[in-house]
């Protein structure tokens, strides 16, 4: 469903990723691991069209989605929910999830939103800041949803939550996958991120390191070390 | 006593234009970061705009104020698109305003050759001798301005509050990069923003030149006070264009008609000085205090 190809991007004249080949297919959890600062973020902007690539492709669906404007992007089917929420802090809940769902389409998803987080449909009206971190999070992720995509790009759902909320939040990541839409998860709790994923890549000063089954990186000696604490 | 009437309804009066004029200017300030020293130059083609259809056509005053929305609009959009769209990219609070200093300049130059220098009268579409409402004493031309903004200004609150568009600009203007992620397209968010401001002016123009003679410069004057609005109510605030603009409109009035005409322009500015030193925000200022 998504496949880039020796993708470089970067804000400077020093790349952030080189060289990124990476495969999500249909229906998967695909987790990207790596510690902070290993161009995690960078890749994900890239992909959605924020960050422009220098060189390499990135084509979704079978179409070349490369440097394309955002917009055109979500509108394909690719959205990317971004890292430190970013809700519209000054809107009502409910216009956070107008912002995003399209005019006609938008009962259905909004009922998919409020089973998958009830406590938003009690938030309504709201305004998105003053929200607890967890309910910003859920709306971030929420919002997202509402612009019907086939792909999520979850990029860091579980920064700055308390311990029992990052389980729950990577749990939705899988809850989403088994409605049927496919996900790339980014995630620096390299352990829970293992768990919920099908595969994973692991992501070292812009560079892809390693890949494979989440169940197989999570068993790897060299990963345990670096990620998972020994 | 007959004197206060008097300088309320033409305080009154020179307030809703300051706050049409206001509204565009705060939004793309505050939001697009656009210093817009061009922001007078649609309230005059405006009012040429409306003249040339209402008073050299012959056709009705209704008719040549949709022409100057519509001109203003499309103006606006033509200098977003082509000007200030690549600028950008820079980030630099400086290029814009060379900019529109310069494009206010061609715009001026362009209404000497096309409407030459000498000032002009356009007719209010209503007439009448002076009438006294409550403690007012005002002219129909006055209420006319008066009823005319406060439906403009409604209108366009209702623009914003009530339609997808607006929740998209309001979107875009606390989070651009967010926007961009819902699929909004946040360019074309800032075109309709910038010619939305236009708008607002262009009917500031075609109102005011019904009381007023309109020049080809009459711009120039307009975008200072403009400013001094904004910085008033605060930088992108709404409601601030509205009160800043009907608070500076009386105290100018009042201040004219007690103290001294010749000083005018001078009380507006020493209520923006009281106001800094003791809001330095303005009115309602502090827009994107809230960005994490």
């Amino acid at each position: 469903m998504l496949t880039v190809r020796g993708l470089v991007a970067g804000y400077g004249r020093v790349p952030a990723i080189s060289d990124i080949d990476l495969d999500v297919g249909a229906g998967e959890l695909v987790a990207i691991i790596g510690s902070n600062g290993a161009g995690k973020s960078t890749l994900l902007r890239t992909i959605s069209g924020l960050i422009s690539a220098t060189a390499g492709s990135v084509r979704f669906d079978d179409v070349e989605i490369t440097n394309r404007r955002p917009d055109r992007i979500v509108a394909a089917g690719l959205v990317h929910c971004p890292e430190g929420r970013h809700v519209f802090q000054g809107l009502s809940v409910r216009d956070n999830l107008r912002v995003a769902g399209g005019a006609t389409r938008s009962q259905q998803h909004e009922d998919e939103v409020f089973t998958l987080f009830p406590v938003l449909g009690e938030r309504l009206s709201q305004l998105a800041g003053s929200l607890s971190g967890g309910e910003q999070q859920m709306l971030a992720i929420g919002r997202t949803l509402m612009a019907s995509p086939k792909l999520v790009m979850l990029d860091e759902p579980s920064l700055g939550l308390a311990p029992l909320l990052v389980e729950q939040v990577l749990k939705v990541a899988a809850r989403i996958r088994d409605t049927g839409r496919t996900v790339l998860l980014v995630e620096q709790n390299a352990e829970l991120a293992l768990d919920v994923a099908d595969r994973a890549y692991v992501l070292e000063r812009g560079r892809i390191t390693n890949s494979g089954a989440a169940n197989e990186l999570a068993g790897s000696r060299a990963i345990r070390e670096a990620y998972l604490g020994g | 006593m007959a004197e206060l009437g008097q300088y309320l309804g033409n305080g009154l009066t020179l307030g809703c234009i300051y706050a049409l004029m206001a509204i565009g200017l705060t939004l793309v300030f505050g939001y697009m970061n656009v210093v817009n020293f061009a922001h007078g130059e649609f309230y005059m083609v405006g009012a040429y705009l409306a003249f040339t259809i209402t008073d050299i056509l012959g056709l009705s005053f209704v008719l040549g104020l949709l022409a100057a929305i519509v001109g203003a609009i499309v103006l606006g959009v033509l200098v977003d698109i082509g000007i200030l769209r690549k600028l950008r990219q820079y980030d630099d609070i400086a290029m814009p305003i060379l900019a529109t200093i310069g494009l206010s300049i061609l715009l001026q130059n362009l209404a000497i050759l096309i409407w030459n220098p000498v000032p002009k009268t356009a007719g209010s579409p209503v007439s009448g001798s002076s009438i006294d409402l409550l403690v007012m004493r005002t002219t129909p031309q006055n209420i006319f301005i008066v009823v005319a903004a406060a439906v403009s200004v409604l209108l366009a609150f209702l623009f914003m509050t009530r339609t997808r568009a607006g929740l998209k600009m309001r979107a875009t203007f606390q989070d651009p990069m967010a926007s961009w992620l819902m699929g909004v397209n946040v360019r074309r968010i800032y075109a309709m923003t910038f010619a939305f401001g236009a708008a607002m002016a262009a009917i500031g123009g075609v109102l005011i030149s019904t009381v007023f003679q309109m020049t080809p410069t009459m711009g120039a004057v307009a975008t200072a006070k403009s400013f001094v609005v904004v910085i008033l109510g605060g930088l992108g605030s709404f409601p601030g264009a509205i009160l800043g603009g009907l608070l500076l409109g009386l105290v100018e009035s009042f201040g004219a008609g007690y103290l001294s005409a010749d000083y005018e322009d001078a009380f507006g500015l020493l209520v923006l000085l009281v106001v800094l030193l003791l809001r330095p925000r303005g009115l309602f200022g502090a827009p994107k205090a809230v960005q994490e």
